[in-house]
């Protein structure tokens, strides 16, 4: 088995990470329209009520 | 030899006695699954076989009718199309990518915690919600594919709206809920796994890759079947993301057969159609069980 601290070990787990930052790209797209004053457009209009 | 059969009938009487408390025990489930389970599904077979009720028709026996004009009914064989081509791409690709996810979080890695969540929660999320999401992707004007689109210079594409890509943009959303809750079934599989294996395997000099295929694979052998017949049940059960996603459309290239089963029961208000649908629906989910039964079970290895 190799080890996380071995160049490959490394390489793997950024790639991991890179998956799941990817996979988790739809909600952080839904944050940041939710957060943003002119994305949107009104789809989260009661937030700011 | 009298007290030989007065014992044998005791012995007799008991086995009896034994049998109808196991009966007994039975009966609350047992009465549960036949009202509930079995006892809708013979009726809707047994609807199937009238015809549609109207105010100066009453319903009567038409035999095969029903299901002769199934196969005439061009929306439904498309919709038995377009189902069969989303469960045989999303069904693989779930469970391939449940499989490395699972792989990826068994392993030593900093915020292991943080990637399984990131993995995980889309299979938490509400289907509307998860549509909500996904249609800021494939939204024409705003959506962020045809922004990347652009940022090439390339044409936009109405992604929901033409009738070549929607049925696609319905399996990539599948695909991103479901992996992550197959995960959890892989990660736990792999978490029952002996760990001495691993070890024996290292001081053997076993390559990662052939340690999985001769030893991980085959021990994970029951948990594929049981995802393998989860994700075929989902691919023909799924309804919810057509209503919120494209409603069927453009020209029913993304209707589903549950969804169209909906749409005549509930909006054409045409029940022995929709029950002769339903029973289709029920011969191809219990022929892939068989299948995967018979075929799987076979080269599964229970520890």
């Amino acid at each position: 088995m190799k080890a996380a601290s071995s160049p490959g070990g490394f390489a793997l787990n950024l790639l991991i990470w890179l998956a799941a930052l990817l996979w988790s790209l739809p909600m952080l797209v839904a944050l940041w329209i939710a957060i943003h004053p002119a994305a949107g457009q009104g789809t989260f209009r009661c937030w700011r009520r | 030899m009298s007290s030989f059969s007065g014992s044998a009938a005791t012995l007799r009487s008991r086995g009896w006695s034994l049998q109808l408390s196991g009966y007994l025990l039975l009966l609350p489930a047992l009465s549960f699954l036949l009202l509930f389970t079995h006892y809708p599904a013979l009726a809707t077979l047994w609807q199937s076989l009238f015809s549609a009720a109207r105010a100066s028709h009453p319903a009567h026996f038409v035999g095969l009718d029903n299901y002769r004009a199934l196969l005439n009914d061009d929306i439904f064989m498309q919709s038995l199309w377009n189902n069969l081509l989303y469960a045989l791409i999303t069904i693989p690709l779930a469970v391939t990518l449940a499989l490395l996810m699972a792989l990826a979080v068994n392993r030593r890695l900093r915020g292991n915690a943080l990637v399984r969540a990131a993995f995980f929660i889309p299979s938490l999320l509400p289907m509307i919600a998860i549509a909500n999401l996904w249609l800021f992707f494939y939204t024409p004007q705003l959506g962020i594919l045809n922004s990347l689109l652009a940022w090439f210079s390339l044409p936009a594409i109405n992604w929901l709206g033409e009738p070549d890509t929607t049925l696609y943009c319905l399996m990539a959303v599948s695909v991103w809920r479901e992996a992550g809750f197959f995960m959890i079934f892989y990660l736990a599989a792999l978490q029952q796994i002996d760990p001495r294996l691993s070890e024996a395997a290292a001081i053997e000099g076993a390559s990662r890759g052939y340690f999985f295929r001769r030893v991980q694979w085959p021990l994970l052998l029951p948990t594929t079947l049981f995802v393998l017949i989860n994700a075929s049940m989902n691919a023909f059960r799924i309804v919810d993301q057509v209503i919120a996603m494209t409603n069927g459309g453009p020209n029913n290239s993304s209707s589903l057969l549950l969804f169209y089963i909906y749409r005549t029961a509930f909006s054409f208000w045409d029940m022995p159609a929709a029950s002769a649908m339903t029973v289709v629906l029920l011969v191809i989910l219990g022929s892939i069980a068989l299948i995967k039964f018979h075929l799987l079970d076979k080269r599964a290895h229970y520890q």
